[in-house]
Formats: C-alpha cells, sequence, structure tokens
C-alpha cells in the first residue's frame, strides 16, 4: 500500500518533469553579453544555421522606392499627423512589433521590437550592434499580410585603443533577407539598398539627422512575403572618411528598431 | 388593542426569511460561484468580486433577516468586532497611496466589497444549507485548477528547479533584461502572464494548507474526498518544491511548520495562547528595534544604530539582508507626513516590501497598519474561540485554521504586491483574492465572548445533568 501510493506521486512528478521542455530558456544569459566597453565585444552574430542553405533571390531597391527619413515616411505610409520624432512619440509604440504579438517579446532580439526607436541613455542596453556579416533569426510565428517595413538605425566607429571617431557619414550597402516558409523548406528574399550618408557617431538630439529611418512598400517587392518566418540583416561596409584612413578603426551598425506595421502573424 | 399571543399568523405576517428559504440552495450555489472565481483568481479582478460580494451579501441580508433578528446583540458585538477592520478599509482607501495609484471607482469598491466579504461570511452561518465543507472543496480544487494549469504552463516554459540551476542568468522579454529564478507563468483570466514566483507560491501555499484536511478525513468512509485532498495537497507541496529558490525556501519552512504546529497544538489551547503571547511579543520588540534602526533623521537613536551597525550578527539581521533593506525604506520616516497616511511617493519610488506587515504601512498609513493588526489580534481571539464552541466538523475547524494562518505567515514574508515581472502594477493585499477569502472566513467565524459563556455554560449544563442523572440511577439501583 504504502509503496503503490509513493509509486503514484512519483508518477505525478514524473508528468510535470516530462512536461519540461525548457521553452524560454533557449537563450540564458549570464547578465553582461553585448554590453561590455570594449566596442568590439559587443557585436550580436547569432544566425539560424538553416539560412546557410537557403539560396535567395536578389532584388535592388533605388532610391525612390524606400524612403530614409522619419518624415517621409509617415508622409507616404503612416496617416497621422506626426510632427516631429522624438522620445516620446507614439509612432513606435503604436507600430512595434511586441504589439502586434507576444512572440515578439521574447528573445535577445526583442530590443528590436519593443518600440523604442533611439537610445535613451542605456546605450548597448537598447540596440543591437551588427559587423559585416550581421545578424538573423527565426520568428515564432509566420507572416500571412503585411503593410512596410520600416528599420531605425545609425552607425559606430571606434578607434581600436577605445576612442571614438569623430561624427561623420559614412556609406554602406544594406542587405535585408526575408526568408518564407515553403512546405520543409524555405525561399527567400535579399532587398540590396546602397546608403550612403549614414550618421556615424552623431550626438544625440531625438532627431532624425542622427538616425536613418528607412522604410519601404513590401508589396511593391517582386515576391510574397507571406509565410515569412525568418529575416536577416547585413551590409558590405563601402567607404568613411576615416575608416578609409585607418583599416583598424571598428565599424557597426547600431539597430534599434524594426518595425512592420499592420502585418499579421499566424 | 391587545396583542394576542396565540393569534394565528396572516400569509402578511410570514417573514421574507421563510419565504426565500427554499431558494437557500440557489443563494448558496451564488457564494460557491463566488468561491470558485476566487479560488480561480480569475484575472486578478478584484472588480469583479466586490460587485458579486455585494450582491450577495444584500441576499445575505434577506435570508438571514429571522436569524438576525434573533441574534441582535450578537450582530451589535460583530460591528463592534469589525470597528478596527472599518478603520483599516477606510484608512487604506483614503491613504495618499491609494488616492495616487488607484482610482476613485476601485477604491469605493475596495471599501463597501471587504465590508461586503466579511459581512457575507457573518451571515452564511445563518443560511439554510450552507456548508463550509463544500465551500472549501470549491476553493481548493478551483485553486487546484489555477496551480496546475500555471504549473504544467511554466514546466514546458522552464525545467524544474530551474530557480536554483538558473540562478544568476538572464533572458531578455521586450527588450529588457529579466531574471529566470524569480519569474514563473501564471494563468490571469484568459492568458498567461510572467509574476513573480513569490505570488504564485502564494497559490501553492494555500493549496498546500488543505494537507491538513487528511488528518480529519476517514479514508474508508469518504474515500473519493479524502484523494481529492491528497490530490490537492501533493500538487500544492509539489508546485512549491519544483519552483523553490533560496527566498521561499524560508517560506516554504514556515509553512511546513504551521501545519506541525496545527496537528499537534488542535487541543491545547493553553499552548496556543502561549504560542501566540510569546510570537506576539517578539515581533512586537524586533519591530520597536527594526523602526529605532530605520530612522536615518532621528538624531536620538543613533547610539543603538551605531550599536547594531557593530556587531557583525546585528548588523546582518537588522541593515544587512533582503528583508531587512525593504523593511527599512517602509519604516524610515513613516512619521513623516509624507508616510503616516500611506506613502505619498510615485509608483516608481515605492519598493514592496513583500510582508503584509510593512506593506499595509505602505498602502494604509501608519494608522491603518495598527487598526490591521488590532483586527488580526481579535479575529485570532475570535477562531480560537470559534474552536472551542462550534459544531462545525473538525475537518471544517481545521481547514479555516489552517487557511487563515497559512495566509497570514506565508504573507507576513513573501507577500508580492507587485507581482508582474515585467509591468508595474501594484495589487495591494486588499484586493488579493487568497485575502479576500480570509476575511470572508474570518466573519464566519466570528465569536463573541458572550455566545462562548453561553455555550460554555451550557456545555457544563449538559455534563452536570449527565451527573445528575447518573448520580440518581445509582441511588435508585442502591
Amino acid at each position: 500500500m504504502k509503496n503503490k501510493f509513493i509509486f503514484k506521486c512519483l508518477s505525478i512528478c514524473l508528468v510535470f518533469v516530462l512536461t519540461a521542455c525548457g521553452k524560454d530558456l533557449q537563450e540564458v544569459f549570464d547578465g553582461d553579453e553585448y554590453n561590455d566597453p570594449i566596442f568590439v565585444n559587443n557585436y550580436y552574430r547569432e544566425c539560424p544555421d538553416v539560412f546557410e542553405s537557403v539560396n535567395p533571390i536578389k532584388e535592388t531597391l533605388n532610391p525612390g522606392e524606400y524612403v530614409r527619413t522619419y518624415e517621409s515616411a509617415i508622409e507616404n505610409y503612416y496617416d497621422e499627423d506626426m510632427s516631429r520624432l522624438d522620445y516620446t512619440s507614439s509612432y513606435a509604440e503604436n507600430k512595434k512589433l511586441s504589439l502586434i504579438d507576444d512572440s515578439f517579446k521574447i528573445g535577445y532580439v526583442s530590443k528590436l521590437f519593443d518600440g523604442q526607436m533611439f537610445c535613451n541613455g542605456d546605450f548597448q542596453l537598447s540596440r543591437i550592434q551588427i559587423d559585416e556579416g550581421g545578424f538573423g533569426m527565426m520568428f515564432a510565428k509566420e507572416m500571412y499580410d503585411y503593410d512596410y517595413f520600416a528599420l531605425n538605425f545609425k552607425a559606430a566607429a571606434d578607434n581600436p585603443d577605445g576612442s571614438h571617431v569623430s561624427p561623420h557619414y559614412s556609406h554602406v550597402i544594406l542587405y535585408i533577407t526575408f526568408y518564407m516558409r515553403s512546405g520543409v523548406n524555405y525561399n527567400a528574399l535579399k532587398v540590396e539598398i546602397d546608403l550612403d550618408n549614414i550618421p556615424t557617431n552623431m550626438t544625440e538630439r531625438n532627431n532624425n539627422d542622427t538616425y536613418v529611418f528607412l522604410a519601404f512598400k513590401l508589396k511593391s517587392l517582386s515576391q510574397s512575403l507571406k509565410r515569412m518566418c525568418g529575416i536577416k540583416i547585413d551590409y558590405e561596409f563601402k567607404s568613411d572618411d576615416y575608416k578609409d584612413k585607418d583599416d583598424d578603426i571598428n565599424y557597426a551598425l547600431m539597430l534599434y528598431e524594426l518595425l512592420l506595421p499592420n502585418s499579421y502573424w499566424l | 388593542m391587545f396583542k394576542s399571543k396565540n393569534k394565528p399568523k396572516l400569509e402578511s405576517d410570514v417573514s421574507i426569511s421563510k419565504t426565500l428559504s427554499k431558494y437557500s440552495e440557489v443563494l448558496v450555489f451564488f457564494v460557491l460561484e463566488l468561491f470558485a472565481f476566487l479560488g480561480f483568481s480569475f484575472a486578478n479582478s478584484f472588480i469583479l468580486y466586490a460587485l458579486i460580494s455585494v450582491i450577495l451579501f444584500i441576499f445575505a441580508i434577506l435570508f438571514s433577516y429571522d436569524s438576525l433578528k434573533k441574534e441582535k446583540e450578537d450582530g451589535l458585538f460583530f460591528l463592534i468586532f469589525l470597528i478596527p477592520f472599518f478603520l483599516f478599509i477606510l484608512l487604506t482607501v483614503c491613504s495618499r497611496f491609494s488616492l495616487n495609484q488607484i482610482d476613485a471607482f476601485t477604491n469605493v469598491l475596495t471599501f463597501v466589497g471587504l465590508l461586503c466579504f466579511v459581512g457575507l461570511g457573518y451571515l452564511s452561518k445563518y443560511i439554510e444549507k450552507f456548508n463550509l465543507k463544500y465551500v472549501f472543496l470549491v476553493i481548493y480544487g478551483a485553486l487546484f485548477l489555477l496551480v496546475l494549469i500555471s504549473f504544467i504552463y511554466s514546466m514546458v516554459c522552464y525545467i524544474p528547479f530551474y530557480t536554483w540551476i538558473y540562478e544568476g542568468k538572464y533572458i531578455y522579454y521586450d527588450g529588457e533584461r529579466s531574471t529566470i529564478y524569480d519569474t514563473i507563468k501564471f494563468l490571469m483570466g484568459f492568458e498567461f502572464n510572467d509574476v513573480s514566483i513569490q505570488h504564485f507560491q502564494l497559490y501553492g501555499t494555500m493549496l498546500f494548507s488543505s494537507v491538513i484536511g487528511l488528518k480529519y478525513i476517514s479514508f474508508k468512509k469518504e474515500k473519493k474526498l479524502f484523494i481529492a485532498y491528497l490530490c490537492f495537497a501533493i500538487l500544492g507541496l509539489v508546485s512549491i518544491l519544483f519552483t523553490i529558490n533560496k527566498v521561499n525556501l524560508i517560506t516554504f519552512i514556515l509553512a511546513i511548520g504551521v501545519i506541525i504546529f496545527l496537528i499537534f497544538v488542535k487541543k491545547n489551547y493553553l499552548a496556543l495562547r502561549i504560542s501566540i503571547y510569546v510570537i506576539l511579543g517578539m515581533l512586537g520588540v524586533l519591530f520597536i528595534i527594526f523602526f529605532l534602526n530605520a530612522q536615518s533623521s532621528w538624531d536620538f537613536v543613533k547610539g543603538l544604530q551605531n550599536l547594531i551597525s557593530s556587531n557583525s550578527i546585528l548588523n546582518k539581521l537588522f541593515n544587512n539582508n533582503r528583508l531587512s533593506i525593504v523593511y527599512k525604506q517602509a519604516l524610515d520616516g513613516l512619521l513623516s507626513f509624507e508616510k503616516i497616511f500611506g506613502d505619498s511617493r510615485n509608483i516608481y519610488e515605492i519598493v514592496p516590501t513583500g510582508s503584509w506587515l510593512f506593506d499595509t504601512m505602505i498602502t494604509s498609513g501608519l494608522f491603518g497598519a495598527i487598526s490591521f493588526i488590532c483586527f488580526v489580534v481579535f479575529s485570532i481571539i475570535s477562531i480560537v474561540r470559534y474552536n472551542k464552541i462550534s459544531k462545525d466538523s473538525e475537518l471544517t475547524k481545521s481547514l479555516i485554521n489552517s487557511f487563515v494562518m497559512m495566509f497570514f505567515v506565508y504573507s507576513l514574508f513573501a507577500f508580492d504586491m507587485q507581482p508582474y515581472s515585467h509591468y508595474l502594477n501594484i495589487i495591494p493585499m486588499v484586493q488579493n483574492p487568497m485575502f479576500l477569502i480570509v476575511v470572508f472566513l474570518i466573519g464566519y467565524t466570528f465569536t463573541s465572548k458572550k455566545k462562548l459563556k453561553e455555550s460554555l455554560l451550557k456545555q457544563d449544563s449538559v455534563v452536570v445533568d449527565a451527573i445528575v442523572k447518573e448520580g440518581a440511577k445509582e441511588t435508585n439501583e442502591k
């Protein structure tokens, strides 16, 4: 009788043990990752392995097919009257991905979906810093309807000794690759945008001069993005007054917010 | 002109209670429904509980009108008993904390709702067919479901003992770095939320308090009931053990202590009384030292403060541990205008203490906290009296003792009035569903001193009668 009871109790415990998947423990940090005073230690380089086996279709966006300021994005894509880009702007708060679906709240990259478009003094805690290899991520859900894509970012450069390079502008080719599920495989569309005059090491002034607010219509792309379940952002460094002279200068894109306004996920 | 005692009753004379008595099952059903909501912590929707309690209270008055008329004096004693509670909730809803943080509608409902809960508890013993045994079954059943669903989902998201294994590790949630060891998934209404472990374990601990019932249920006679209570207790225990961390380990040991205490001191009221006096005395002395040590602007206590800080053990006890740091913050400047009527600071500046004793100082101010302590002491006395004279089953009595005591003991060290891990949203104790159940039980168990004396006299006279009868029998036989 006693043994039977103990066996039953242990069986109940076993049920709970078996349910344990550790779903939320896939990405665990010790506390100080990507938040180092040394610039090069903060590159976020995570990318799903599956992306490497996919051969994407390439598409280049020319000026006119995208906008790169907040005001023009508002004018072209967003129908509310927003006079100014500032910390109190409700634009990102209303359009952030974490508001569309709770799955965007989980993980390190949730920093891109939290509606915080600018550095508010948290530095590394508020942004994702990428090198030319970029980063990629899989979403928990698939995108079934969409409107436009927006990415708020700027650039930064540091001398090898840790001192900051003076404010200037740089030139990169930005690649945004969308991965769409197709059966057990993936289709991919790689969007290429040549961007010069990217504010680099500009003083925070909470306005458009210090950031690039890149936005483009998704429906005008050559491929449908239906069932999009992953994204990769990387770039090719082209030129920069300072780095051109000193190749040891460390360069990075600082991504603050990625928006897919009015999108629908399942 | 003259009233005849034998006058036949007209239809109009039949009281409303008697007319309604045939519907008492309906009222009892709705009371059980309310407890199912409370046990299930339905989205922490205090407004819903309060509104239902107001409606049920009105009906309970109608249903127990006759009994109330007969027990006028007892009702009066009950109202006197409620004075500290009345003061407590009045000072709570009028405190600077509530006026700053909580909207007027919720404040009014808090006041009315709490009074209705305690009143409903008092009246329910006069309602026909009301049996607390079923209320507990509903409460524990709902708690069981809540803890089971939340626990299974938490295990899906985490792993057993993750609170130990992942201590000092972080995950990112909504762009913010978040600790793992003190967060768990909890069902609130129709969605899961990340809440603190303390908040989850409050429900697990309350569920575990059902273990005392096993002592009074016969496995042979009531097999199903025994198995049900066994399941409640096991789930409560497993949910606590699987998610225990350093902070809650102490609380868990205390919870076990409560159960052992109730099992062994059940019939020894003198030991119970002495234990309560000793515990209260110790807490009182500790509190005074804590209070004086926390006053940063009082120069005349600097000597005491220096003495404490110069001694490593005293320093660890009063200044340098997780609990004392937050308690000191709550007590510092408690007599100043900013705090004496509730903490008037911004929600971002207020640090919840994790203890009902100190949290009430924040939410209700010093006088509110004193009123509440008085109410708790009176309630304990009333429950002791209830245990002596009530005709309720031993199972019911033990479950009441266990539930009320477990709540106050657990909440003294691990009550989290800021349960959400990622949002700043304060839910004070007065809005906590477990507290509302406790308030109901306190109302139910109210026993006046007069009733105690009457009942003891009755018991004595019964014993005397029995002795006299036996004596008479023996004489006759002789």
